[in-house]
């Protein structure tokens, strides 16, 4: 071989090494740019709906929560009102048939009316939001629960661990409309006859625990039913939780208690 | 056609190999070769042709064979907007790309007739080549940052494909591009800068020959967008 030769061979050679190199780094360098780039779309693309899922989770509530008012309110002013008008009408017949046969049936009915009007205001102060942005988590629950108990159909209790600390308005908000969808299924499907909220105030989360005691379900079974099925309560109440940034376990088996475990960062919480 | 093998250089014979084992692959796999890369089984046809011929005239006849590049250049150049034309999916590049073809003959015709005639180099009119094609694999680079679903560029028979010619014309850009200037000046590093591009011809086909008998590339439907 001629030393020309060689140096032709050399001189391809080098420059193909080069090249090849060369092609190896643009292909390399563009197939991690490339993944990255997607990767960081599919992120973007991700945070996109979780942002839209949360602002149609947050005109739900806001929705749920005005119509909930606007029913109190309606309850509280127009059929307590009604019904406060009737109670002074019994009242005055039961004066004017003192003497009568009748004066036995009109005492039970003014404690009818009597029971109903306490029920209605119980009932719309439950229903309305303002009463947990003004006496509290705490005070709302146990408003609640002391509703619950004057039906005689359950005996409930409230569990109070560490110190309380506030938790923002929203978030007891929507902390008070997840627990009474829990104590509205416990008393729909539970069949027991006990029902306890805890609130756990710890120092780097809150924990707000509901339990019943009655004949539980496949949590499995449940979750896997179509949107406009009993499933989707409980969807609603998980993703409610994440709003809050936070979680909801639900945990039953049939024939064992449910528990509805509601944990929240306390960072998120506050 | 035996006989001229044995006369060739070292880099000819294995460009020569190089060719017409790419080109019997392209051949017995045409049905598998995918819809925008067909017409590399024109480019290798013609890039086989045009060495054959070339060398022939160079060690046979000993006469000067660089008319054969002059009509190569264009042949070359619509092979491989043919080969971008069915890559796009967008009809509106597409047809630049078409226009590209129509243009660049004119500006061929022009040159030949105003500044390189068929017995010097076409420096200008392989320029314009490589800038044009440079310009086609980055707008197909761009292009592909845009896939989504599940692309994976580096299973694509394309994009290696691309990327090969990317190189070579990025290559040959510097070393045909400025062959007139050596032959005139500095006739010494002449072969040289001559032979450096043969290490691209043979990096194309290696690609080439690679991810068409390589099972691990894929074919992606560019028509879809």
């Amino acid at each position: 071989m001629t030393t020309d030769r060689v140096d032709d061979i050399l001189v391809v050679l080098v420059t193909g090494s080069i090249a090849l190199l060369t092609m190896v780094v643009f292909g390399a360098g563009f197939i991690i740019y490339y993944h990255r780039r997607r990767q960081q779309n599919v992120s973007e693309k991700k945070a996109i709906i979780e942002q839209f899922k949360r602002e149609i989770l947050q005109s739900q509530i806001e929705i749920q929560n005005q119509t909930l008012q606007q029913v109190g309110r309606e309850l509280h002013d127009h059929i307590g009102q009604l019904l406060s008008v009737a109670m002074l009408h019994l009242n005055g017949l039961d004066e004017e048939l003192e003497q009568s046969e009748h004066r036995h049936a009109i005492e039970q009915t003014i404690n009818v009316v009597r029971t109903t009007i306490q029920d209605v205001r119980a009932l719309s102060k439950t229903l309305d939001s303002d009463t947990v942005r003004r006496f509290g988590l705490r005070q709302s629950l146990a408003l609640e629960l002391e509703r619950i108990e004057r039906t005689g159909r359950f005996r409930t209790y409230l569990h109070v661990a560490g110190t309380p600390y506030p938790l923002g308005e929203e978030a007891e908000t929507i902390l008070f409309r997840m627990t009474q969808e829990s104590l509205n299924n416990a008393i729909k499907h539970s069949g027991g006859q006990a029902i306890m909220v805890t609130t756990s105030y710890q120092s780097d989360h809150f924990e707000l625990i509901i339990t019943d005691d009655g004949k539980g379900f496949d949590v499995n079974e449940v979750s896997t039913r179509t949107a406009n099925t009993v499933g989707s309560g409980l969807r609603n109440l998980q993703q409610r939780a994440r709003l809050l940034g936070g979680t909801c376990t639900i945990s039953s088996e049939p024939g064992q208690q449910t528990r509805v475990d509601i944990v929240l960062p306390k960072q998120a919480a506050v | 056609m035996v006989s001229l093998f044995f006369k060739l250089g070292l880099a000819d014979q294995l460009y020569l190999m190089l060719l017409l084992i790419a080109l019997v692959i392209l051949v017995v796999k045409y049905d598998k070769i995918p819809y925008n890369l067909k017409p590399l089984i024109w480019l290798t046809a013609s890039h086989f042709t045009a060495e054959i011929f070339a060398d022939y005239i160079n060690y046979e006849l000993h006469q000067n064979n660089l008319f054969i590049y002059h009509l190569l250049t264009p042949i070359e150049y619509l092979c491989l907007s043919l080969i971008f034309f069915k890559t796009f999916a967008s009809k509106s590049l597409s047809l630049l790309v078409l226009w590209s073809i129509l243009t660049y003959f004119l500006f061929v015709v022009i040159c030949e007739l105003m500044w390189e005639p068929i017995e010097v180099n076409n420096s200008i009119a392989f320029i314009a080549e490589c800038l044009l094609v440079v310009y086609w694999c980055f707008v197909y680079f761009k292009k592909l940052l845009q896939q989504e679903d599940d692309y994976r560029p580096e299973h694509d028979r394309t994009f290696w494909v691309i990327i090969s010619i990317l190189i070579y014309f990025t290559g040959n850009l510097f070393i045909l591009g400025t062959f007139n200037y050596f032959v005139e000046y500095k006739l010494a590093m002449g072969p040289q800068i001559y032979y450096t591009g043969y290490a691209f011809y043979y990096i194309f086909y290696l690609v080439v020959i690679a991810t068409h008998t390589l099972n691990y590339f894929r074919d992606y439907d560019y028509r879809s967008g």
